[in-house]
């Protein structure tokens, strides 16, 4: 016997309302964890995923559209720029690697970025780490046939996939037609044979499907509207240092053809822009705890009425003022406390969630189960919360008269 | 106690002039209705203080004890019996007992299960007082009285609610468990037959003090 075990029974004798407040306590401190997480978790994802891209040239317009449209494959691509551009760059001396990408196909839900081999053999896709093959081989690309089809040539074509690690149904040797713009785009004619399989890179290229470049250019539909001949949607680069990338960047944005962005540079903007949604969401769910710790003040001032016998028969037993005191502010917290620790788990559950979605449409990682130090601060603060919540009704059990709440009236 | 006197808003309800209840006596405190027998125990218990005179239990002066030390003096020195019995609802036989140890900085599990043992209860420690009878109830009042071996035993009308049977069975109870223990016991009844099975009994009204 201890006095938690009088705050517990305390608790358990009022099942419904205890339930209910700790029960809104949680859904705030649930809004507040998944809200931190996700933030911090899909920031880093984010920002892994732009690793690797020191710069990505494509048409004038929106910095933000071009990197999520060619880094993240989200958003239509703003444009395009003459394939010319792309061999200007790949021998330019501030230039390690040009690779050349085109999009505009889908199949399913991913999308279908026609590049060259390089992006596959060379692209540092993540610190240390190029991509990898799990199974098969990576499809053959031939610069001078993708010259010759750019220019109009009509000659076989040769339609060559590799397919990133969460694409699925498309095993090695499986066929697939691309449709144009979208799931519900028209379909082109040709099929695909998928080539190989990628193994995952914890990024938004695990949901893409990379093409030969050629092949697009071979596309039927394509060539007969003269679409987009001489023309690539972007160039993706990988520079020889920062200050040949900002050079880079500098001459290209001042001149007709094109932009130059730097998508870690982008990615900041973007959850600077974010932040402030963050911090409305916090807000409300503060503001759902503080509701939360009202209504336990309230709960338990009221039921200090019925408890008025009981406090004064524990003072009768010897129990001290400051006892009683304690019991009904560990109460309120102890309350707050269940609340916050079911709020932590619903938080992860929520945040669960959320990763399967940022991974399905983003490509984006997110730990959810990753315990963060700082919901240790909310819960230690809702905890801190109830029990100020607990003082009023607490101070009202410290000041009963033992012989009035003895009598057999009260 | 000696010259107590004790008002609740400028009107008198207690007036004593001396008082004296021998260690180990069994006592009854009797009066008409208003005549400040529970104001008696409640100065007894320490948990209130005259307006003027003193209040000696077991050698101490208890109105002249801080309110800390008084709850303290009374969770070890004084056991209790109510006449509503005054059991915790929520709680179990048992942990209503061991709940009167607590405030006194000590539970014994073992101790509070010989005591309802003693009262008769062995096989309703895990009863709660929804789920006993009125005797039964008192019965625990009892065994949680006695939990810190009180010097004195404080029994405010505890037949009040019982039925006669059963009331004559709560005192002799009652009187047998503090002459084996050698507890102090004062019961305020104005039940004549409880009156009658004390052989000291003391009427508030004669007791007026100066």
């Amino acid at each position: 016997m201890s006095l938690w075990t009088i705050v517990l029974k305390n608790i358990a004798q009022r099942k419904l309302s205890s339930t209910l407040t700790s029960a809104s306590i949680a859904l705030g401190v649930a809004v507040v964890v998944a809200v931190l997480a996700i933030k911090a978790e899909s920031r880093e994802g984010f920002s892994q995923g732009a690793f690797g891209y020191d710069l990505v040239v494509g048409a004038k317009g929106s910095r933000l559209q071009l990197v999520l449209n060619t880094v993240y494959h989200l958003d239509d691509s703003p444009g395009n720029i003459p394939y010319a551009l792309y061999e200007r760059l790949k021998t330019d001396r501030r230039v390690r690697l040009a690779v050349p990408v085109a999009v505009g196909d889908f199949f399913l839900n991913h999308r279908i970025v026609g590049t060259s081999d390089r992006l596959l053999r060379d692209f540092e896709v993540q610190r240390g780490q190029k991509f990898e093959l799990a199974e098969g081989r990576l499809f053959a690309f031939d610069e001078e046939r993708l010259r010759r089809a750019m220019a109009g040539a009509e000659e076989e074509g040769v339609f060559e996939a590799v397919v990133g690690a969460r694409v699925s149904g498309l095993p090695v040797g499986s066929t697939f037609v691309a449709r144009h713009g979208g799931d519900f785009g028209d379909a082109h004619d040709e099929k695909w044979t998928v080539v190989g399989v990628l193994k995952p890179t914890g990024t938004a290229n695990d949901r893409a499907i990379f093409i030969n470049l050629e092949s697009f250019y071979h596309i039927k539909t394509h060539r007969a509207e003269q679409v987009n001949l001489g023309k690539i949607s972007a160039v993706l680069l990988q520079t020889k240092g920062p200050h040949a990338a900002k050079d880079l960047a500098w001459e290209i944005n001042n001149g007709p053809e094109a932009m130059a962005t730097v998508p870690a540079e982008v990615v900041v903007e973007l959850f600077e822009m974010i932040g402030k949604v963050d911090v409305l969401l916090l807000a409300v769910s503060m503001l759902v705890i503080l509701v939360a710790g009202i209504s336990i003040l309230v709960s338990i001032y009221n039921s200090m009425a019925e408890r008025r016998r009981a406090i004064a028969i524990m003072r009768a037993l010897g129990a001290r003022r400051s006892t009683v005191l304690s019991i009904v502010i560990l109460e309120a917290a102890a309350l707050c406390f269940l609340g916050g620790v079911a709020g932590l788990v619903l938080g992860h559950v929520l945040t669960a969630v959320s990763a399967q979605v940022l991974a399905s449409r983003a490509g984006v990682a997110i730990a959810a189960v990753a315990f963060r130090p700082e919901e240790l601060w909310v819960l230690g603060g809702v905890v801190a919360l109830g029990a100020l919540a607990g003082l009023v009704p607490a101070l009202r059990a410290y000041r009963t008269d033992i012989a009035d709440g003895l009598s057999p009236t009260s | 106690m000696e010259g107590v006197r004790k008002a609740y808003n400028g009107t008198p309800v207690l007036s004593i002039g001396r008082l004296e209840i021998p260690k180990g006596a069994q006592w009854v405190i009797t009066g008409q209705s208003g005549s400040g027998k529970t104001t008696f125990l409640n100065l007894v218990a320490g948990i209130l203080t005259p307006d003027t005179g003193t209040v000696t239990v077991a050698g101490t002066p208890v109105n002249l004890l801080t309110e800390a030390k008084r709850d303290r003096f009374r969770a070890e020195k004084i056991g209790f019996v109510f006449q509503t019995f005054n059991l915790l609802q929520g709680f179990t036989a048992l942990e209503n007992i061991l709940l009167g140890m607590l405030f006194a900085g000590k539970t014994d599990r073992a101790r509070a299960e010989s005591l309802l043992d003693r009262v008769g209860l062995k096989d309703r420690v895990g009863y709660r007082p929804s789920e006993l009878s009125v005797g039964q109830q008192q019965r625990v009042a009892i065994a949680r009285a006695l939990a810190n071996k009180p010097e004195i035993i404080l029994a405010d009308e505890p037949t009040g609610n019982l039925d006669p049977k059963t009331g004559e069975s709560i005192i002799a109870l009652l009187k047998e468990i503090c002459l084996e223990g050698g507890e102090t016991l004062v019961v305020v009844t104005h039940q004549p037959q409880v009156m009658r099975s004390f052989k000291d009994v003391t009427d508030l009204s004669c007791l007026s003090g100066p």
